[in-house]
């Protein structure tokens, strides 16, 4: 019987991260082995009993395999979220992962651009630290409602790695989105750049707009709500543009299976928050 | 000798677990968890003559112990499914049901004629109870007069075996039962989803697009017991039953109450691996209680 993709994992490290954020290190080695940055995992909820029913998809934030650890960044949002902040260290979980389709690395001459908005940060993290493996110089801007939202701040190499804020309080950096500032540093940019992004709807919109502008390649990372987060029941359905033109109809995409990782000009954007 | 096969009229099938319509896809991701020859029959997601997008998101809202979805029968249309999806389900090894829907009589004719030239079908099933579309469907369920012209008009051209998924919404489902058996529907399978409704309190509006979405999961399986002990006494031909299995116990339930085999939905999403452990958690009972065959258990319950 196959069953790489289900995993029994550990507890190995639960700790607030800052303003209604929470850190979770697990012990999960084959996960660790084989993630990719913008994979996410499936986590049934702790518990026996059917009540939450459903499981939560967070984003692979990390991966060390040579400790066979990964970390999760989370907001807490609800009963689910708030479930996983509770767990005790050596708690186990049972997940399904790494699912989806990850980032797709950058070609040499592009220079790397990550944009987060919020929590959203947590795929951009993952990124994050296997471009710092390769030593591939990045920009990194986040943006978030204000400073005591951001955390680890000092993991970046400030001789290397340009990182920008933003707060929607002024409270930190730019005030104001951090689309804001990406545009600004684009306008003055000599070079190919590849923005990655995560983060909520209106940013990603506002981020297609600027990278079709600039002529930046841009791959984007989606939320919807998700059932079997395998690409069966077809609930987590994303609005893409039809391959052929001719078929001029709607046709969607699963953000579990065929994303989460979209590339920006693929994808169209509902005006309404998804989820 | 303990024996998982079961007979659902002239569909046989080596295990009474099947996977539920819609909630498998066609079958391509499940694969990767387990081996599909494990399971009991496989019925496709609900095919319509013509490719559907499906409707927009949001298409899933988690309620008390299930989930309500709005898919809308995202399909790719009955030549997407024959050039694309039936070549991997044929070399499976399992019967593949197919699971149609059409907006008119004639739609539905249309699928069966195109889906028989295929020749590896093990049934047809007709949906005639999903929720989640404007036109059709579940208006051909929920009148027991038009599913028995569009049963009996199916009949005429099928030679395969022939399902009927009841609707447990807007009519009493012996009703339709028995007008879909005098019809010369084969097998019956129930229930398909449950109307239900969320309302967005911060946006004041329905949480759905299409306002009603269906409901299934734990939440409803004391519903589709219910319904398959009144079906089972209102009908003679065999019922599938589903509703919010989960477990071994679970399906042992439908088949106490008069199911001859029973579907999973909804709880694959949660446990990929749920089908398999069903399968050996009714031959473990079986082996334990003495029983040679589930169908000594089919509708015990009413003894
Ligand atoms: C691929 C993917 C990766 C994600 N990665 C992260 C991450 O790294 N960090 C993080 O903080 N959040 C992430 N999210 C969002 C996270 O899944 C939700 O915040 C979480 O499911 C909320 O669960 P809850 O029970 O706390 O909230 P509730 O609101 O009680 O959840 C109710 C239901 O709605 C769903 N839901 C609610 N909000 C969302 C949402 N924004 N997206 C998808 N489903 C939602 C839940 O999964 C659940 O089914 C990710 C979502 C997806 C789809
Ligand atoms: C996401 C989803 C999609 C479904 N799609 C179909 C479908 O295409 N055709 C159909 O007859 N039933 C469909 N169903 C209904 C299921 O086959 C089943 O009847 C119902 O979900 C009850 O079983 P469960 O509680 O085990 O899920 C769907 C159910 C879900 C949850
Ligand atoms: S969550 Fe089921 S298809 Fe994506």
């Amino acid at each position: 019987m196959k069953t790489s993709l289900c995993h029994n994992i550990v507890i190995v490290d639960s700790k607030p991260l800052a303003r209604g954020q929470h850190f979770l290190s697990l012990k999960a080695p084959e996960l660790a082995a084989a993630a990719r940055p913008g994979q996410f995992i499936h986590i049934r909820l702790p518990g026996e009993g059917m009540d939450p029913f459903l499981r939560r998809p967070l984003s692979i934030a990390a991966a060390f395999p040579a400790q066979g650890t990964i970390l999760l960044f989370f907001r807490l949002t609800g009963r689910g979220t708030a479930a996983l902040a509770r767990l005790q260290k050596g708690q186990l979980l049972h997940c399904l992962g790494p699912l989806g389709k990850g980032y797709s690395w950058p070609s040499a001459k592009q220079k790397p651009l990550l944009v987060a908005g919020g929590i959203g940060v947590a795929p951009l993290w993952f990124l994050k630290q296997a471009l710092q493996r390769k030593k591939i110089p990045f920009y990194f801007f986040w943006g978030a409602s204000s400073v005591d939202h951001f955390f680890y701040l000092h993991d970046f190499n400030s001789k290397k790695e340009l990182l920008v804020l933003a707060t929607d309080d002024g409270s930190v950096g730019y005030h104001g989105p951090i689309t804001k500032p990406v545009e600004l540093f684009l306008q003055n940019k000599q070079g190919d750049v590849k923005i990655y992004a995560c983060g909520p709807v209106p940013m990603l919109k506002s981020l297609q707009r600027i990278a079709l502008h600039y002529g930046a390649s841009l791959e984007i990372s989606l939320e919807e709500r998700m059932a079997c987060g395998i690409g069966a029941c077809l609930g987590c359905a994303v609005r893409v543009k039809a391959a052929d033109d001719h078929q001029s109809s709607c046709h969607y995409s699963r953000v579990c299976a065929d994303g989460p990782v979209f590339k920006g000009e693929e994808v169209i954007l509902s005006d309404e928050p998804g989820s | 000798m303990t024996s998982l096969e079961v007979k659902l009229g002239p569909l046989s099938l080596k295990n009474p677990v099947m996977a539920a319509s819609g909630t498998f896809a066609f079958g391509r991701e499940y694969s990767s968890f387990f081996s599909l020859k494990l399971l009991g029959g496989l019925v496709t997601k609900g095919i319509t003559l013509r490719l559907r997008p499906g409707n927009p998101p949001p298409r899933i809202v988690e309620t008390p112990a299930g989930l309500l979805n709005s898919v809308g029968l995202q399909n790719p249309g009955l030549h997407g499914f024959l050039q694309d999806e039936l070549p991997f389900l044929q070399q499976i090894g399992v019967p593949i049901i197919a699971n149609i829907a059409g907006e008119t009589i004639e739609e539905y004719e249309a699928l069966v004629e195109g889906l028989l030239p295929s020749g590896t079908l093990a049934a047809i099933e007709l949906n005639v109870s999903c929720p989640n579309v404007s036109k059709g469907c579940l208006s051909f369920g929920a009148d027991p007069r038009s599913l028995y012209q569009l049963v009996t008009r199916i009949r005429k051209l099928c030679p395969l075996p022939l399902i009927v998924k009841l609707t447990p919404n807007d009519i009493d489902i012996t009703e339709a039962a028995r007008a879909a058996e005098a019809a010369g529907a084969d097998v019956l399978s129930l229930i398909n989803t449950l109307k239900g409704m969320v309302i967005d309190i911060e946006k004041k509006k329905p949480f759905f697009h299409l306002k009603i979405a269906g409901l299934s999961g734990p939440a409803v399986r004391p519903i589709a017991v219910r319904m398959v002990w009144d079906t089972f006494k209102a009908v003679k031909i065999p019922l599938i039953g589903m509703g919010g299995i989960t477990n071994y116990a679970d399906a042992l339930q439908f088949i106490m109450a008069g199911a001859s085999a029973v579907a999973v939905g909804s709880a694959n999403f949660v446990d990929p691996l749920t089908i398999p452990s069903i399968v050996e958690g009714i031959e473990r009972y079986l082996k334990e209680q003495g029983y040679s065959s589930p169908k000594d258990l089919c509708g015990i319950a009413h003894q």
